[in-house]
């Protein structure tokens, strides 16, 4: 099934073209990486899905239905996020956090509910940040503060799930188990939609790759059909060589400097 | 009973936009509402009008106009960057300023009442007369704190910057002009009574998330007892350590920012 689709989308800022007559489809439970060079429209992708942008042409389509017919707190019930980094004016806690995640789901004057606590105690215990509970999120390091907002995203049950960067200001350690993270959430049929910098990062740890281009996808398939030097040295302008990595047989992006020295 | 009800008004209109605005250092005064407000209620004084009644609501709309003033110039395609909201703010308020010094200057024999107005006082005493007055103002706060009080878990959210709030279902601009409505109303009305008292709306809230934490459905009430109770010992100070009146404004200021100060510092060492 298709979970989403954008038909024909075609926005920006202030006049400015971002996304160009852009079709994408994403179908049910699949984990789908989204590269491209800087300014190519990728976060503007993400916008358009969640409907903070609003298409100037085209239509989203979220399981079968015209996304501009919902209300906000119909697409938060379909579509969470996951942001770059999160700024927090007022030192919440964590689980105060974790619980706005349950916001599309109750009425105005509605204190959460047993339920509410519940799920959110296991989105906490998924994400491994139970001990944290109390902490200050002020207080937490930025892999520990991401693991929060996941947790968030959890929380909000929704079917999709956007991840724009979300390990590009995190170490290697953490970056991988924010990744083991997604890959759990994977398996339980979440669909999953990760923009990022990383090429290999995508080979690695996702199945589907698109490659963007100026506000259009230049290619779409697996890593073996995107992560290929032409294409990249087409849209990057980047001359690279591409090698298998022995441990995932996945194709794995060399710089060219060093390599040719040697 | 005014103290009461102004403590009231200010802090928790403090907390509401300090909410809003993403931004600590907002309140009524800073946003230009205040000023608004007191050219609503200079207008009528300088015009010899003395009616409890009809004064507020002069002010009210003066409030009005300044959000909405505020609201206009700082919003770009329905949204309000909140930097420029500030400045806007300050903007509306030195305009409102000089109004108010304008009708000062034409007011001739009023100047008294208007500058007592500015300072800030509690001085209205209840009486028989002024039964429906006072009521306008108790069923405002009441009205105002829950409009606030009812939004505050998505007060809460906003506060996580407005498009992590749209993603997670909060109509934010929906938001903002309700908070800014029911904002000018109480504000209107508190300086129609009491005139000027800073730092009430600005220091209150602080103190109340230092106490209690930044939960909005916790600060909005805990800063509404903690306005109250302040505004009751400063008008305690303000009429018994001098043999004349002091303005209440003055006494919450020279009071207020060392005890504010003190919190920070200890908040800081922790």
């Amino acid at each position: 099934m298709e979970t989403l689709v954008l038909d024909g989308i075609t926005t920006g800022y202030e006049g400015r073209e971002v996304l160009k007559d852009l079709n994408l489809v994403v179908e049910d439970g699949s984990m789908l990486a989204v590269i491209g060079p800087n300014g190519c429209g990728k976060t503007t992708l993400l916008r358009t899905v969640t409907g903070t942008l609003k298409p100037w042409r085209g239509r989203v389509m979220l399981f079968g239905g015209d996304a501009a017919r919902l209300s906000r707190r119909e697409v938060s019930r379909l579509v969470a996020v996951v942001p770059q980094e999160s700024y927090f004016v007022y030192s919440f806690s964590v689980e105060e956090i974790v619980l706005m995640g349950r916001n599309p789901y109750l009425r105005r004057f509605q204190r959460e509910r047993p339920e509410d606590y519940s799920i959110a105690y296991e989105a906490m215990r998924f994400t491994d940040i139970l001990h944290l509970k109390e902490r200050r999120i002020d207080a937490l390091s930025g892999g520990e503060r991401q693991r929060v907002v996941i947790a968030r995203s959890i929380a909000q049950k929704a079917k999709i799930l956007l991840l724009d960067e979300p390990t590009s200001h995190l170490d290697i350690n953490h970056q991988i188990e924010i990744l083991d993270l997604l890959i759990r959430l994977h398996r339980q049929g979440m669909t999953i939609l990760f923009v990022s910098h990383d090429l290999n990062l995508a080979s690695e740890y996702c199945e589907r790759i698109a490659l963007m281009n100026d506000g259009r996808i230049e290619a779409i398939g697996g890593p073996e059909e995107v992560i290929d030097p032409d294409l990249i040295h087409r849209v990057y302008g980047a001359k690279v060589r591409v090698e298998k990595n022995p441990i995932t047989n996945l194709p794995h992006v060399l710089l060219p400097g060093r390599l040719e020295e040697s | 009973m005014v103290s009461i009800l102004a403590g009231a008004n200010l802090g928790m209109v403090g907390a509401t936009l300090q909410g809003i605005l993403l931004n600590p250092l907002a309140d009524p005064y800073i946003l230009g509402v205040a000023s608004g407000a007191c050219f609503g209620t200079a207008l009528p004084l300088a015009l010899g009008l003395r009616n409890m009644e009809i004064i507020p609501l002069f002010s009210f709309a003066g409030a009005l106009v300044a959000i909405f003033a505020v609201y206009s110039l700082a919003s770009f395609k329905g949204r309000i960057p909140k930097d420029t909201l500030l400045l806007a703010g300050v903007l509306v308020g030195f305009f409102f300023s000089a109004l108010v010094m304008l009708t000062m200057v034409l007011g001739g024999r009023e100047l008294h009442n208007i500058v007592y107005m500015l300072m800030g006082h509690l001085g209205v005493v209840f009486h028989r007369g002024l039964i429906i007055p006072f009521t306008i103002f108790a069923a405002v706060s009441i009205l105002v704190f829950i409009v606030s009080y009812v939004h505050g878990r998505e007060l809460n959210i906003l506060s996580l910057g407005e498009e992590r709030a749209a993603e997670l279902g909060v109509e934010s601009e929906k938001l903002k002009k309700m908070v800014f409505l029911v904002s000018s109303l109480s504000i209107g009305v508190t300086v129609a009574f009491c005139g000027q008292i800073g730092f009430v709306g600005l220091v209150i809230p602080h103190i109340g998330r230092l106490l209690f934490g930044p939960d909005h459905r916790i600060l909005i009430p805990s800063s509404l007892l903690l306005g109250a109770t302040l505004l009751i010992v400063a008008d305690m100070v303000a009429r018994s350590v001098a043999p004349f009146e002091i303005p209440v404004g003055v006494v919450t200021a020279l009071f207020g920012v060392p005890f504010f100060a003190y919190l920070l510092r200890k908040r800081m060492s922790e």
